[in-house]
């Protein structure tokens, strides 16, 4: 049954920098469900800071939500969440995501929203390509939270499909996929890693990272009864994947920060402040 | 009795051998005998005996009901299958997306170079044993490329030159993914060879392969995939291992 109500928007930007080498927002659209904040410029990283922002407090059923953003010319943009994004309960139809993004011209590009909650009965379907230039870079983050898992809401939303392409040039460098839908088995090998498993994972395509990552064993380190933690390469070298479960809130938000620090400074990178009050 | 029995069957007439004549191959190139490299290799099991969580047969046979059948379901058999059709249309340039396409949804190094071993082994084993251009010529393109061959795009090679039905190539593909790792829960778990034969024909139990096999058919390339974090984790982690039997 389609929902009459479902939003049809999202956020469209391109980012360069300007004749100081400040990085700025070229063009700009957006629209519901998608709000944009004023941008930051932070000095200390040289990089443009985008919150993008939720007015409906989440995704709803016939929702379709576009994220398009394109960094070229050298710039650094950090794009982020000021909190978790919220897939809600859908009695039917469902929310469809779609994120392109493109990182051009040895710009680089850190997406890195807060968490994706799937809450109870939701039914959300997201698709992500990435593409960028042999001499670009991407931080590209996700995490994700099967409910509202302080509320004791866990595996009840009714279907979750995720799509993944990454390139650098023309060269596949990560393809995943999966479709969860707790009432098969599907969701087992995630569910049974702890009573309340959070998730989460870094992809950072670089070309200053293909034979070796310094921060490799710091971050399989990190482990311990109630978190666990894996890097890996692309493939063709492209650049380098970070897997995190743990069992607590607390101690995947110290891994998370944690990695992303030292993702940043191996490739001579300062993490810009999320600014988030 | 016996003599009745016999002369009864004799009076059955031979079946075509176009029928059967498939069979030999199958099991030849199945059989453990056959080099398939599958014996070095764990697929991230070492490293979750090694965390304790897989540490008896059951828990190996929960692991592979749960986290490996269904893999098999929505990732591997499908993309076995869109291969071995793209080798039948004889189109190559599709076989070589394809191939690139397994490289990229293996998600770490282990895996995907486990997969490319085995697949350069198996197209140099088809081109040593058999007469088969299609291999011949698909080998000169990944060379051409500097592109290696998964296991998967060489069985669909191998099981079109032998003229498996795709059901029986999906079955042999299952059957070899689950006694790999039953081979390495020898040495991980010593389990006895008993055990792991128990374990493989219940994972092998009709209902169970029918759904499995049935599951794959209607699966589309971009959903082909599964989710299965606790085993890139532990295939990644493998990777740094600081003792290990196995290569992944």
């Amino acid at each position: 049954m389609k929902n009459t109500f479902g939003l049809d928007g999202g956020v469209t930007l391109g980012c360069r920098r300007n004749s100081d080498g400040v990085p700025y927002l070229s063009s700009q659209r957006f629209s519901p469900p998608v709000h944009l904040s004023k941008p930051y410029f932070d000095p200390d990283t040289n990089s443009l800071l985008v919150n993008l922002s939720c007015p409906t407090a989440g995704l709803l059923a016939g929702d379709r939500m576009l994220c398009d953003i394109e960094v070229t010319d050298q710039a650094s943009m950090v794009v982020t969440t000021p909190g978790a994004t919220r897939s809600h309960f859908m009695r039917s139809g469902i929310a469809r995501v779609e994120q392109k993004f493109r990182v051009r011209d040895g710009s680089f590009l850190e997406f890195n929203p807060g968490a994706l909650i799937l809450q109870k009965a939701t039914n959300l379907e997201q698709v992500t390509e990435v593409e960028v230039d042999k001499d670009a870079e991407i931080l590209f983050v996700e995490k994700i939270l099967p409910g509202r898992i302080a509320h004791g809401e866990s595996f009840v939303f009714q279907k979750f499909s995720n799509r993944l392409s990454m390139k650098q040039g023309k060269q596949l460098a990560l393809l995943e996929s999966f479709v969860l839908d707790p009432k098969n088995e599907s969701v087992l090998a995630w569910k049974n890693s702890f009573s309340t498993p959070y998730y989460g994972s870094f992809y950072l395509i670089s070309p200053k990272l293909k034979e070796h990552l310094p921060c490799r064993e710091k971050v399989h380190g990190l482990i311990s009864p109630n978190l666990l933690t894996g890097t890996t390469s692309l493939h063709g070298k492209a650049g380098w994947m970070v897997k995190i479960l743990a069992g607590d809130p607390y101690e995947f938000k110290r891994a998370m920060k944690e990695i992303r620090q030292l993702l940043h400074s191996d490739i001579g990178r300062t993490p810009t402040d999320f600014r988030r009050y | 009795m016996p003599n009745i029995h016999y002369r009864e069957t004799m009076k059955e007439p031979m079946p075509e051998p176009k029928n059967f004549v498939w069979l030999g191959g199958l099991i030849q190139t199945t059989d453990t005998l056959f080099p398939s490299g599958g014996y070095a290799h764990s697929y991230g099991l070492e490293e979750l005996v090694d965390q304790g969580r897989i540490n008896s047969a059951t828990a190996l046979e929960d692991f592979l009901m749960t986290d490996i059948l269904p893999a098999l379901e929505t990732l591997e058999l499908p993309y076995l299958r869109f291969c071995w059709e793209a080798v039948q249309n004889d189109d190559f340039e599709e076989l070589r997306i394809l191939n690139e396409e397994i490289s990229a949804r293996k998600l770490t190094r282990e895996t995907r170079e486990a997969g490319s071993a085995q697949g350069m082994q198996l197209i140099r084993m088809i081109r040593e044993i058999y007469n088969c251009p299609q291999s011949d010529e698909f080998h000169k393109i990944l060379l051409n490329n500097q592109e290696e061959c998964q296991q998967i795009t060489a069985t669909a090679l191998l099981r079109n030159l032998q003229k498996n039905p795709l059901p029986s190539t999906l079955i042999a593909w299952i059957y070899q993914a689950v006694s790999n790792f039953c081979s390495a829960s020898i040495k991980l778990l010593r389990l006895g060879e008993v055990a792991c034969q128990k374990i493989i024909h219940r994972c092998l139990e009709a209902d169970r392969i029918r759904k499995v096999i049935s599951g794959s058919l209607i699966i589309k390339r971009e959903n082909a995939g599964f989710f299965n974090p606790m085993l890139d984790i532990a295939s990644a982690r493998h990777e740094l291992a600081f003792s290990r039997l196995f290569i992944s």
